[in-house]
């Protein structure tokens, strides 16, 4: 090959590569922005909460409103709305969970009716969905630091009473009813409730032991030449709620010296193998399509997951890969490129991607999750500049959290 | 009751003025108090139980199940969403709903017709005893107008303006007492010598009294 030729080899490569880039932030920018859209458009102005699904009638989820505060800074931010408008928005809703809803020991109702705040279809005091509201405000505390929001959120922490939610037990309980007391779930395993523990241990007021955090199983899972700390859904979104939040890079369990973020990565390469390696039966794999989460299928809302709990029809969510692009971002980005030229129209709405869809079944999901569409959000956004977690990791009950029970990766 | 009045209807222009305009008025706050109800109460009960709202209430029962299922990792037994169920169901919901809707209007168009004749018939019981007075002063102040002064202003017990015919009926008394002084006086007058000229005019006077 002649210089002359080995150089217009070169700059083809490199303004594909350009392109490509380009391509992709353009698509990135969409993303973002219309999966804010869901909280912008969907929060309601009289007490500040938004629904769980963009539905009709859907009711509201506190953790839905958790990623809608995080979304309104980074909306703001981006200069999508004004930092104003969405002061505004953040301070009503933290004043309708300071002063309006029901709680117990500080612990919210995981539903709530959209216009009166009022628990529905006796659904329980949820301890993850409220640290995940509180992720969420912790998120608008410090990018309004030195405000009132940062106060309201502060009341709002400090009122939870943490080791109530132990009961009496050493580890975390899912939830209470007052028609039959506390759950007999507790989160003992790897799972999303991570941001649970974090919040709970970095607590100033009402914490619970550092000694909690190695109480939950960290059961490894072998699948192929990788190995990882797994949840036994095996669905994706248990690895990206709390890395959401905490940025897991650059420090490792004392426990045991995990990387959860490098732990993160190998769970989204394993969901990608475990349908790369089915694609023969199943028509959405074939096509390039993976990520098993918790979505929306065609016969109902079921926890798809990779290995270990394997429970998967073909049906993928597009979340499952947004979520992921904060850990493998070249891997997801592309396969979100991928959603969206072949299926536009499918599977790309108002709000961003829909919640799942099944080419076996030629079924397509006509609604966004609150959660799902967040995490999507969160994760570019992390993937990109770091927001979420540079915001998050600067409040004190998380440095509390990290220093007790993380050390720095070599 | 002492003193008993036969007739309830006394000034039949008057009474009925004074009962049909509050009733006309009542009817009026009763069809707006009516409108508002049916529009605010009934009208949400009937869209909490249409199809639409069946359909999305039941799926959101179901998808709080699902979730929970799956946080729990328990399985859960849902049925699917059928949108025909949802709107069967609405449409069996909608006719018990037409029934007590029918029945409670039924009865709310009772009570009010109920309570407006009420009003109506205490209307003529209330007003007679203003226009039962009323009319006797007309037909005594008639009496006096044409020099009879012997009228009687006394009126029942439970009728209403007894101060003004208490007055009317002192003013007359004093009336009559002025009536004979002066008759006195003039036979007084008369005892004494008079010219003709003055004759006329106590005569003239006499015919007055």
């Amino acid at each position: 090959m002649t210089k002359l030729k080995k150089l217009l080899f070169l700059i083809f490569v490199f303004a594909n590569v350009v392109f490509s880039q380009k391509d992709y932030d353009w698509l990135l920018d969409k993303v973002e922005k219309d999966s804010f859209m869901y909280f912008w458009e969907l929060y309601d102005d009289k007490l500040g909460l938004i629904p769980d699904s963009s539905r009709e009638g859907s009711p509201c989820s506190i953790a839905a409103v958790g990623f809608g505060l995080t979304a309104f800074c980074i909306g703001a931010e981006r200069g999508w709305v004004e930092k104003n408008q969405a002061y505004l928005r953040i301070y009503k809703t933290l004043k309708t969970f300071l002063y309006k809803l029901e709680h117990k020991n500080g612990f919210f109702y995981h539903f709530l009716d959209m216009k009166t705040g009022e628990r529905v279809w006796e659904n329980e005091i949820s301890t993850i969905d409220t640290a995940l509201f509180l992720a969420g405000a912790i998120v608008a505390s410090e990018y309004f630091k030195g405000t009132n929001i940062e106060e309201m959120v502060k009341k709002i922490y400090d009122r939870i009473n943490w080791l109530w939610a132990l009961n009496d037990k050493d580890v975390l309980c899912m939830g209470w009813k007052p028609e039959t007391g506390f759950l007999p779930y507790y989160w003992d395993t790897y799972s999303e409730g991570i941001i649970l523990y974090a919040l709970a241990i970095g607590a100033e007021k009402n914490s619970i032991p550092k000694e909690c955090w190695y109480k939950w199983k960290r059961k490894k899972c072998r699948y192929g030449e990788y190995e990882f700390v797994a949840c036994p859904t095996g669905s994706l979104f248990t690895y990206q709620f709390s890395h959401a939040y905490i940025d897991f890079k650059n420090i490792v369990d004392k426990y045991d010296g995990t990387n959860y973020f490098e732990n993160s990565k190998i769970a989204t390469l394993v969901n990608k193998i475990f349908c790369e390696k089915r694609k023969h039966k199943y028509k959405t794999y074939a096509e390039g399509f993976w990520g098993l989460s918790a979505c929306i299928g065609p016969y109902g809302y079921k926890g798809y997951g990779s290995s270990p709990g394997a429970l998967h029809d073909g049906t993928v969510a597009p979340s499952a890969v947004g979520g992921s692009v904060m850990f493998l971002p070249e891997v997801c980005i592309s396969t979100l490129k991928s959603m969206y030229d072949k299926l536009e129209y499918k599977v790309y709405g108002k709000y961003g991607f829909v919640n799942g869809f099944n080419l076996d079944y030629d079924w397509f999901a006509d609604e966004f999750l609150g959660i799902d569409t967040g995490i999507i959000l969160l994760s570019i956004e992390n993937y990109r500049s770091g927001f979420v977690w540079r915001y998050f990791m600067n409040y004190p009950a998380v440095k509390k959290f990290v220093n007790l029970l993380f050390e720095t990766k070599d | 009751m002492k003193n008993p009045r036969k007739r309830y209807i006394v000034d039949k222009k008057f009474q009925l003025k004074y009962v049909l305009y509050p009733t006309i008025i009542l009817i009026f706050v009763a069809i707006i108090i009516c409108g508002i109800v049916y529009l605010t109460t009934w009208f949400s009960v009937i869209k909490e139980f249409s199809d639409v709202k069946l359909h999305q209430d039941l799926t959101t029962i179901v998808r709080m199940r699902e979730y929970e299922g799956v946080r729990t990792r328990t399985v859960v037994e849902t049925i699917p969403i059928l949108k025909e169920e949802a709107k069967m169901l609405s449409k069996h919901q909608l006719k018990v709903i037409d029934k007590i809707l029918v029945k409670t209007n039924t009865r709310v168009v009772l009570v009010v017709a109920s309570i407006l004749i009420a009003i109506f018939i205490f209307g003529i019981f209330i007003t007679h005893r203003i226009a039962g007075p009323l009319f006797r002063i007309s037909r005594e102040l008639d009496k006096i107008i044409n020099g009879d002064l012997n009228v009687n202003f006394n009126i029942r017990k439970k009728d209403e303006l007894k101060t003004l015919s208490g007055k009317l009926q002192i003013l007359v008394e004093k009336l009559k007492s002025e009536k004979q002084s002066l008759k006195k006086y003039i036979e007084e007058i008369k005892t004494t010598q008079l010219s003709d000229n003055q004759k006329k005019i106590i005569e003239k006077i006499e015919n007055q009294l």
